[in-house]
């Protein structure tokens, strides 16, 4: 009942086109994650799924239905938006009932709703507070909450936890995950934190330019990312991107690596390089010991390069540095389209 | 920047001699009103009184039926300030929320209405309730000022709505809320204080209204307390005692409602101001 199927949708605002033939099917009770850098179109195909903003080409079908022209209360959906979006004025059982009193739903089926839904999201104790009173974690809930107790086929959720603190944001994260499988309703989740999506989703779609570049599971992405742009997007820090012509470095440093012959871009990610006696020779410029790993940028031949190296290393800026790997976790990308060479 | 010693003391010097130049007209009718007629013609109207008299608030009292007056000025104020109110916040959310098509347009037309003196429009006016059949009814004021001052509520909640928070209003969309209920249910509650200001100055201005009333509402029984006081002075008569009583009567309710609705007004200085 709650699959999300997207077909050939544009966005167009006047001439310019911000959405283009985006294709999707995100299947019943799935966490599909929308993400990608800011302006790339995933809250505005978010909203048009909501049915706040207006469709310019192709169709959307919520449940087998296609919702094209209802309007959002008619789409069987629930949002959860980046500023919570409480109302004010109404304490926390009034905000969490508000939907059921605009469809009419009988007092005690609503309490009863209510009731469930704050038991489940530790909010109890809140119902009679206003939204004024609450921390940022406890508000998160109230919106969550507000979503549950209309038990749509689809929950929407536009940045939710992007006004929290480092700390509750994690925190949110499970408890968001654990409350979606919890009552398995579909649910489409936008972020432009890469690291949400990773611990998050089911499956991530990225976006860019009005595209979707690649979809699939977080550790698809990060296994076999179908272009530059997934590459170093997916990843913290981002992969190494090292430009190489026929095995050789632009320096003409031959590389020791199995790359085909012409121009091609070498994505290595940081984590899987280690100290070794051989591989590739670095100029250190900076090291940042986190404790758990030390961070290394350094250059090779001139391009800028990053190691999360597990074991301690006593290097300095300036040191020379030579970092090994195993060859299949080498990535190759066209150098001119940035598509995946498949080896 | 801290102020030093001397500065602190200028200003409010400065400010003692603003108050005084406020209070002054209230203290001048205060004296005038209690003087018997002889004490203001042997010494004027400066002089502090030597003499206790009444006589001057009753008379005005009972000669121009002042609680009959008082509820005239009551209901147009009221409705004035209630109606007015309402069509603002249905134009506003129109123009605000609603981006009607040319809602800029719109405001400018209405802003008009604030810009054109009302001395111009008395003639048309007048003829306009004549025809209607409103003439000399206080509904033909009430619906006026309800206009009046619509045009300028308009124009203040327009841009107060342009800046409401849209994502309160998208939540209400998915909630399933109508546009009807989402003004209703969520833009009302929240602009209440607002609207209240709004009510405040729309009722005190309304009350201080002279020339349209005078105009409009010919017979006794249909005055305002301010057209009420501006026809004690006839062109050879003129009872300086009886005036300042009516002075201190007049700006009496509006004195009271200022005091009970100190807060709300001090909060509007600020409405439409940047956060």
């Amino acid at each position: 009942m709650g699959a999300v199927t997207l077909s050939g949708v544009a966005k167009r605002y006047g001439g310019t086109e911000v959405l283009r033939d985006i294709n999707l099917s995100i299947e019943e009770g799935e966490f599909a994650i929308l993400v990608g850098p800011s302006g790339c179109g995933k809250s505005t195909l978010l909203r048009m799924i909501a049915g706040l903003e207006e469709i310019s080409g192709g169709d959307i079908s919520i449940g087998g239905r296609r919702v094209n022209d209802l309007e959002p209360k008619d789409r069987d959906i629930a949002m959860v938006f980046q500023s919570y979006a409480l109302y004010p004025h109404m304490t926390v059982a009034d905000n969490m009932g508000f939907a059921l009193k605009m469809a009419r739903v009988d007092a005690a089926e609503k309490q009863a709703r209510i009731t469930r839904a704050a038991e489940m999201l530790g909010l109890t104790p809140y119902l009679d507070r206003y939204p004024r009173a609450l921390s940022g974690g406890q508000r998160q809930r109230v919106a969550m909450g507000r979503a549950m107790v209309r038990d749509p086929a689809v929950f929407l959720f536009d940045e939710p936890l992007s006004n929290l603190d480092a700390k509750l944001r994690v925190q949110m994260r499970s408890e968001i995950r654990q409350t979606q499988a919890r009552l398995g309703v579909t649910t489409v989740y936008v972020t432009h934190d890469q690291i949400e999506a990773m611990t998050m989703a089911d499956r991530i779609i990225v976006m860019n330019g009005g595209r979707i570049e690649q979809v699939g599971t977080p550790l698809d992405l990060y296994d076999r990312p179908a272009n530059r742009f997934v590459a170093e997007f997916i990843g913290s820090p981002a992969m190494n991107m090292i430009a190489v012509t026929d095995g050789r470095l632009p320096d003409g440093t031959a590389l020791p690596l199995i790359a085909p012959a012409g121009a091609v871009t070498v994505g290595l990610r940081p984590e899987h390089l280690h100290p070794g006696p051989a591989g590739i020779t670095v100029q250190v410029t900076g090291v940042e010991p986190t404790g758990a790993e030390t961070l290394i940028t350094a250059t090779l031949a001139g391009q800028p390069i990053t190691a999360a190296l597990r074991d301690r290393v006593t290097v300095r800026p300036g040191d020379s540095l030579t970092l090994g790997f195993d060859p299949a976790h080498l990535h190759l990308f066209d150098a001119g389209s940035g598509q995946r060479i498949s080896r | 920047m801290k102020k030093t010693g001397l500065t602190r003391w200028v200003v409010l010097g400065l400010l003692v001699g603003l108050l005084a130049l406020m209070l002054a007209p209230i203290a001048l009718a205060v004296i005038n009103a209690v003087k018997t007629a002889a004490d203001y013609a042997a010494r004027g109207p400066m002089a502090l009184p030597r003499s206790f008299d009444l006589s001057g608030l009753r008379d005005f009292w009972s000669h121009v039926n002042f609680p009959l007056k008082l509820w005239n000025s009551l209901l147009l104020s009221g409705c004035a300030a209630v109606f007015g109110v309402l069509l603002s916040l249905l134009n506003a959310y129109a123009i605000g929320i609603g981006r009607v098509r040319a809602g800029r347009g719109i405001l400018v037309l209405i802003l008009m209405g604030i810009m054109i003196p009302q001395e111009s429009l008395v003639y048309p006016l007048y003829y306009l309730t004549k025809s209607v059949g409103l003439f000399d009814s206080l509904w033909s004021v009430i619906i006026i000022f309800t206009v009046l001052q619509a045009a300028f509520g308009t124009y203040l909640l327009a841009s107060v709505l342009s800046e409401f928070p849209r994502e309160l209003l998208e939540a209400a969309r998915v909630d399933g809320a109508n546009r009807w209920q989402i003004l209703w249910q969520v833009v009302f509650p929240i602009l209440r204080p607002t609207l209240a200001v709004l009510a405040t100055f729309f009722f005190i201005w309304t009350w201080n209204e002279f020339l349209l009333p005078l105009v409009l509402l010919a017979s006794n029984d249909h005055q305002t307390i301010s057209v009420a006081m501006g026809v004690l002075s006839g062109q050879y008569v003129s009872d300086p005692t009886t005036t300042a009583a009516a002075a201190l009567l007049g700006i009496l309710p509006t004195l009271i409602f200022f005091l009970i609705f100190q807060r709300t007004l001090t909060r509007g200085i600020t409405v439409g101001a940047v956060k």
